[in-house]
């Protein structure tokens, strides 16, 4: 179960990586783009800013999801770190399954924004606004799977090990 | 009620570990249940906080801080400080200051400078006959400049986060530059009576000729910040412009004359600043929900009334806001800080005469502090590892630099003018 889980995970940490550094070089060149456009054409792009920004939402929100996984993320030392005993174990749990939680709500609340703005269009791009915020609840379904690996591999004192650097 | 729900499980959150943007988020959300308010609306105000143009130029300046560090500029750059004074006695302190002070205004990022020049000046002052406790601590309080000097990203968070007040980020940047300079010059001054009184010897003096050599092969990284400075100010592109031009320049900077940068390098530098930008991005994200909660539950008056009753004097209000900050920046990191803590204090630091702009270099200085301060001190972390101390042994011997670093946070508070002047003067 942890193990299929696993290749899962792995393979999903790898891709977005690779999806994400090539969402930020994207943006660089959309960017640069729009100042060669403006000097050399004569003719700024009206597309450009969108474009970088929904890129940017949807790179930023699937690494961040897979931040879980990698734990990436900014965290104080928890309290229960400086207990004996299981007691640090039992605040990673408590902590991940706030984490899950999250994750859960992303999902379903995130949905319902994507679902609500799914009828009205981006100005100058022609994409749904929904399709811009799709990546939240993905993301917040992502950040829930992870959650669910990182407390089955806690479970049974495992560690699941990163992949990014 | 809301308001409590919101700040006192933030605090427990955060207390047993969560990470600080899912602290923020299950907050937010929280409240919004306990108000009535519909769930849907926190993550629209989260969607619409990471919905801004400025805060592209954070993924991009981090990207081109990378792509820097690892095409060997800042070597050059700690050469060239080298060459330049290296043979005063103890002239290897202040001169680390300035060539970390101009890595800063290249990249924007104190963490990224304290990693790179860390890395090249620790070892040389080393190898000098510098004690290594110094050498950290000289560098990691210089790279406390990333966060004044432009192209600095936290102000681009910091400008994102001022809610309904509009401050541009080109102002920010402008007045960033004097105080950084100023504050340069205490740390060289301080760095320097420390290395006399140490006994710490005199390097030799390479010779006009090499000071020439280390200058030239400096001047096309350092030509970044010239584009990003000119760029802004003269109007040419915008700060978010200014930064994809930073990382395609230094791309090719680092590829075509120096010959220090491969497919390889580039793609990993992206990667590094894909983790870093998705750990930023998403806390601004959440943020952007909880800050909105807290103007909803008028979290701002509130907290103006409480110190009130302390006093009402703007001079008293200042330094408890300082004070305040200087406490939360010791065991809070500066992103999330910033974020949570712009829109509290804000709205009271211009009650008490101070504007948007100068508020924001008061953070700026404030917060860098708190990046050299244990328990949460990354940018000392950083160093002292860089440095194979251990972190207490660094923190025996920082206090002069701290007390720079306070007497320079007094100037930009108290003087607007350190602040104002270069963005007016400029207008």
């Amino acid at each position: 179960m942890l193990n299929a889980l696993g290749a899962v995970s792995r393979w999903i940490s790898r891709l977005s990586l690779g999806f994400a550094a090539l969402g930020l070089i994207l943006m660089v060149g959309i960017i640069t783009w729009q100042v060669f456009a403006r000097y050399g054409l004569q003719a700024s792009p009206a597309w450009s800013e969108q474009a970088a920004l929904a890129i940017m939402l949807w790179y930023v929100l699937i690494a961040a999801a897979v931040g879980v996984r990698e734990r990436f993320h900014i965290a104080l030392t928890s309290v229960f770190e400086l207990l004996p005993g299981g007691w640090a174990r039992f605040g990673r749990m408590i902590s991940l399954v706030s984490v899950l939680a999250f994750g859960l709500a992303a999902a379903l609340w995130g949905g319902e924004l994507v679902a609500r703005t799914w009828a009205h269009d981006v100005p100058t791009l022609g994409v749904p606004r929904g399709f811009v915020y799709l990546p939240l609840p993905l993301s917040g379904a992502l950040v829930a799977f992870f959650a669910i690996e990182h407390l089955l591999a806690e479970a049974q004192s495992k560690k699941v090990e990163p992949l990014w650097d | 009620m809301g308001l409590t729900v919101l700040l006192g499980l933030l605090f427990l959150l955060m207390a047993i570990g969560v990470p600080v943007a899912f602290a923020l988020g299950l907050a937010s959300l929280a409240t919004c249940l306990v108000m009535d308010v519909p769930p849907v609306v926190a993550f629209q105000q989260m969607a619409a906080g990471m919905s801004a143009f400025s805060l592209m130029a954070i993924p991009f300046f981090i990207f081109a801080g990378d792509l820097m560090a690892r095409a060997g500029i800042a070597e050059r750059l700690a050469r060239l400080a080298s060459a330049g004074l290296g043979g005063v006695r103890g002239g290897l302190g202040p001169v680390s200051v300035g060539a970390t002070m101009l890595f800063c205004s290249l990249s924007g990022s104190a963490v990224a400078s304290v990693s790179a020049m860390g890395s090249t000046l620790v070892p040389l002052m080393k190898r000098e006959g510098y004690d290594a406790d110094y050498a950290v601590n000289v560098t990691t309080s210089a790279a406390v400049l990333g966060v004044l000097m432009p192209p600095s990203h936290n102000m681009i968070i910091y400008a994102a986060a001022t809610g309904g007040i509009a401050v541009s980020v080109a102002d920010l940047f402008m007045a960033g530059i004097v105080p950084g300079v100023l504050t340069a010059m205490a740390l060289m001054v301080t760095a320097w009576i420390v290395a006399v009184r140490r006994g710490y010897p005199a390097g030799v003096f390479p010779g006009w000729r090499a000071f020439g050599r280390a200058l030239v092969m400096a001047l096309p990284g350092l030509f970044t910040a010239v584009i990003i400075v000119v760029g802004v100010f003269g109007g040419i592109f915008t700060p978010t412009e200014s930064s994809a031009i930073a990382v395609v320049y230094t791309a090719i900077v680092a590829a075509a004359i120096y010959r220090t940068l491969g497919w390889r390098d580039f793609a990993r530098a992206a990667m590094a600043a894909v983790k870093t930008t998705a750990m930023i991005l998403l806390i601004i994200g959440t943020a952007g929900a909880f800050g909105w909660l807290l103007a909803l539950n008028e979290a701002p008056a509130k907290l103006a009334e409480l110190m009130a009753l302390v006093s009402d004097d703007p001079i008293a209000t200042l330094l408890m806001i300082n004070i305040i900050l200087l406490v939360l920046g010791t065991f809070m990191d500066m992103a999330p800080l910033v974020i949570i803590t712009t829109p509290i204090f804000l709205p009271i630091a211009m009650s008490a005469g101070m504007s948007p702009v100068q508020f924001g270099v008061v953070m700026m200085l404030n917060q860098g502090i708190g990046l050299i301060t244990p328990p949460v001190g990354t940018v000392q972390f950083v160093g002292c590892a860089i440095g194979g101390i251990p972190v207490e042994k660094a923190m025996k011997t920082i206090w002069p630099f701290y007390g720079a670093l306070f007497l320079a946070l007094l100037a930009v508070t108290y003087v607007p003018a350190v602040t104002l002047w270069l963005p007016e003067a400029l207008r």
